[in-house]
């Protein structure tokens, strides 16, 4: 019945329902069909954690997923989640469940909440560049549960994907820079080797980072943790020490070289340990030598000349000894005879101020005894 | 259901009576009445944008840009949405904000603006300069033309730009809504997760405000075809069989029009069989896709691995279905929304044991899982997922309640209990402490008075017992005792479906 009055009607009232239709803005001709929104870009951060007990929180791990969130508007307000930047500003807020709450079904078919402890549960919010730590505060107790560094896990997502939006601004620590030192190296000669050590560097949130050293050391700059560069001469030095991280971030430092020479001069005597008479007179050259200096010249400073006596009595014989001192020459004119000691003294100072000394002796001897 | 139709019947009559008595011109006056009540969904699409004037300076580095759309006077805005763009000056946006809208109010106002979220030392949000004669775009909406004025001139349904700022492409649609005033559509597939060779058979429902039969003028079945209706007939109810399908997707749609009103399911696109579109998903098969997740709450079923073969195992496929609509579909805020809403299926399979082992692969844009079993155990529902044998269809909604609605529990006294913001279904026992709204004071605002508030005393171990309060009934209610929705739990709900609306979602 309802339908023929309906037909009645409408024979009745075709231009009314005519001018109706043409109202009728959109029906399922003009309506689009559903564009499938796979191709959305959105990315999340998951950070899950694992609830021991209410207070006792961990993290258990944190990863950029390439996928949207879910809606939390909904979410009530168990925990509070922010999420601030590295300047500590709010980039968002927002409730979350939370993962210890669990509803159980009773047995008479009703509900109970019960607080789970053991549990994991997730927090998810959308990927934004500047996003760099998340704090979960419980609502209920005014306590922070946890306190999340996110770092690491987005620039492990966007190093894999360096064409991501969210990656080209990625919030980012620069690495800390530890130059090793002060370094202190013995003179080795004309030039020295160093090893500088900055493996002490290291990145906040985890990046590869490299090392890059300049100064005035000959090879003018290095790479890497524990280079080993050349400085020419002695002197103090200051190297530079630039850590650079995988997303461009960087740090610089330095570290005090000293290439020192504390090393005594050597000095060789270069005489025979026995003479006989009277093979005079006779010279000997005393030289020296020193690691960092090219040259370092022996000066004869003084002599003794004696004899020892059976009983052991020392005999001075100086006036019967007859020598030259120049430089680090020693002449012997006459050598007081058989059983005479003549000793000269040689020191060696080099350009570092050091200095060595040593005692040269030469034994008179019979010409039997001089083999 | 003869009881309810007579008085709608007798309506009409008089109705009738009426313009047959007075002629054709005074119908066409009484029309319009009828009309009035016809509401159309409103749906602005920024498709495209670019930086514009918002950037943050050499030091604040780029835009964190947000859209805000107003729509007849109701703004919806995405700040907790943002798009956050580097690489820029242009990007894609892709954000949907809808508004439902009296058709008789004929041409409403849209205004479009364009924000740069700031925070901390780059101060506040900033607008961008999106409009020659202005930071916003002010724009002049014919419902029933479906034409564009005011800054841009255009037609709906095509990607209009802003004069002057060119990148800002936006598309206006109007659609018929899911629901009319006493008239509602329930429509459904089947099987829910067709497979290559398959046929599809569609169901279509005409339902009154109170969800029963309605006999409307025409029950029409859209499939994969805009021309024309499949089916098209009067009744209280239709079906059509599809297919049988060797794509991989197949759309359809049913539309009831009766007195004048129109309910209009939308477009739904159901995944066939698995393909790179089910891939593309994560293995996650769209068996009512409606729109964008962005706009839409996600729902997603798991078959119980001890209690199926799989996710394409036909008793869970039909457990699924009868799920969707004796749980849902037997509400009416869900069919009033259910062109905000997208169910799918898991490929993975989840578990569901006892002592609440459950689990369940979520993706991180699933709003609520939901791991059908047939196993005798006790339900239970924790981190977004939640068991349930396939017939608890109202232990879905109570849990869908809790999440993805935020809903706290109403029963004595082991429940879980908060104060949510806004429109909390459950008031703290220091509200006042905390600025939050009281029971008294909030049950003016569902048309109640402060003597309809009772409270309940929730017993804490070890501590001070907390007393709550509600003014939401002590049974039949949807969490009490998994009965109706009352009108605190109605309106959190309509306030999420509103969140999703303006891509919040």
């Amino acid at each position: 019945m309802k339908i023929n009055r309906k037909i009645s009607l409408a024979m009745g009232m075709v231009l009314v329902c005519a001018a109706a239709a043409q109202a009728q803005s959109t029906d399922p001709r003009t309506d689009p069909m559903p564009v499938l929104d796979h191709g959305d870009e959105q990315k999340s951060v998951r950070v899950d954690l694992h609830f021991v007990d209410r207070r006792n929180v961990e993290v258990r791990t944190v990863e950029v997923l390439r996928e949207r969130t879910r809606v939390r508007a909904g979410d009530p307000p168990l925990l509070s989640v922010r999420v601030t930047d590295l300047q500590g500003n709010i980039i968002e807020q927002f409730n979350a469940w939370h993962p210890q709450w669990v509803f159980v079904e009773t047995e008479d078919g009703g509900e109970s909440r019960i607080l789970q402890n053991d549990v994991t549960g997730d927090i998810l919010f959308p990927f934004v560049p500047d996003a760099a730590m998340v704090t979960v505060t419980d609502v209920a107790l005014e306590e922070k549960v946890a306190t999340v560094d996110i770092l690491a896990a987005t620039h492990g997502f966007c190093r894999h994907n360096r064409t991501a939006p969210e990656c080209a601004n990625v919030a980012n620590r620069a690495p800390v820079c530890v130059p090793g030192g002060p370094y202190v190296a013995e003179c080795a000669g004309a030039t020295t080797r160093v090893a500088l050590d900055g493996s002490g560097s290291s990145d906040p949130d985890q990046d590869p980072f490299t090392l890059r050293w300049n100064g005035p050391f000959l090879e003018g700059s290095a790479s890497g943790a524990k280079p080993v560069v050349t400085f020419s001469g002695i002197g103090s030095f200051s190297v530079g020490l630039k850590v650079t991280d995988d997303f461009e971030a960087s740090s610089m430092c330095a570290a005090d070289v000293d290439v020192v020479d504390t090393r005594l001069p050597v000095i060789s005597c270069n005489n025979p340990p026995k003479l006989t008479p009277p093979n005079g007179p006779v010279t000997y050259n005393a030289t020296a030598t020193d690691v960092c200096d090219a040259s370092v010249q022996a000066v004869v400073t003084g002599y003794d000349c004696y004899a020892i006596k059976p009983n052991g009595q020392r005999v001075d014989k100086r006036g019967s000894c007859h020598v030259a001192m120049s430089d680090g020459s020693f002449t012997i004119h006459g050598s007081g005879g058989v059983g005479t000691i003549i000793e000269w003294s040689v020191t060696a100072t080099d350009d570092s101020g050091n200095t060595g000394r040593t005692i040269c002796r030469l034994d008179i001897v019979n010409p039997g005894q001089n083999r | 259901m003869g009881g309810l139709k007579r008085i709608p019947r007798i309506a009409q009559l008089n109705r009738m009576r009426r313009v047959l008595a007075f002629g054709v011109l005074l119908m066409a006056a009484a029309l319009p009445r009828a009309a009035s009540a016809q509401e159309v969904t409103v749906r602005v699409t920024i498709e495209h944008s670019q930086w514009f004037n918002c950037d943050d300076g050499p030091f604040g580095g780029p835009p964190d840009i947000y859209f805000a759309v107003t729509i007849d006077g109701n703004r919806l805005e995405t700040r907790d949405n943002q798009i956050s763009v580097n690489i820029g000056p242009g990007f894609t946006v892709n954000q949907e904000f809808s508004q439902r809208v009296d058709i008789s109010r004929g041409t409403i106002p849209i205004v479009i603006e364009q924000w740069d979220a700031d925070s901390g030392a780059t101060g506040s949000d900033d607008q961008c300069q999106i409009s020659a004669t202005g930071n916003e775009l002010d724009l002049l909406l014919d419902l029933t033309a479906c034409t564009v004025s005011g800054e841009v001139s255009g037609v709906c349904d095509v990607t209009l730009e802003s004069p002057s700022f060119e990148s800002l492409e936006f598309s206006i649609r109007v659609e018929e809504p899911a629901s009319a005033p006493g008239l509602n559509v329930r429509c459904i597939h089947d099987p829910i997760w067709p497979q290559p060779g398959d046929t599809v058979r569609i169901t279509a429902d005409s339902l009154d405000g109170n969800l029963g039969q309605r006999l409307a003028d025409r029950v029409e079945i859209w499939v994969d075809n805009q021309t024309n209706p499949s089916v098209n007939a009067p009744g209280f109810n239709s079906a059509f069989t599809a297919g049988p399908y060797t794509g991989e997707k197949l759309t359809y749609g049913c539309r009831i029009v009766d007195d004048g009103l129109v309910a209009w399911t939308g477009w739904r696109t159901v995944a066939v069989g698995t393909s790179p579109l089910t891939e593309d998903y994560g293995g996650r098969i769209p068996i009512l896709y409606t729109g964008p997740r962005s706009s839409r709450l996600d729902m997603v079923f798991y078959a119980d691995r001890d209690s199926y073969t799989s996710s394409n195992d036909p008793q869970f496929l039909t457990d699924v279905r009868n799920a969707i609509v004796n749980s849902y579909y037997t509400e009416d805020v869900f069919l009033v929304n259910q062109d905000r809403m997208n169910y799918w299926l898991a490929e993975d399979t989840g578990r569901a044991d006892t002592g609440c082992e459950i689990e369940a692969p979520r993706k991180s844009w699933e709003d609520a899982g939901i791991i059908l079993h047939t196993d005798n155990l006790r339900d239970c529902a924790k981190n977004g997922v939640f068991s349930s044998e396939p017939n608890s269809f109202r232990t879905i909604l109570h849990e869908t309640g809790h999440r993805p609605f935020g809903l706290a529990d109403e029963y004595c006294c082991d429940g879980g209990y908060f104060q949510t913001n806004p429109f909390p279904d459950l008031y703290s026992p220091v509200a006042p402490i905390f600025s939050l709204v009281t029971c008294a004071e909030d049950a003016v605002n569902v048309g109640r008075t402060e003597a309809d508030c009772r409270s309940f005393v929730e017993d804490v171990p070890w501590w001070f017992d907390n007393t709550w309060f509600t003014s939401d009934p002590a049974s039949d209610d949807l969490m009490v005792d998994r009965g109706r929705r009352r009108a605190l739990d109605n309106r959190r709900i309509f306030w999420l479906f509103d969140v999703c609306r303006g891509s919040g979602c």
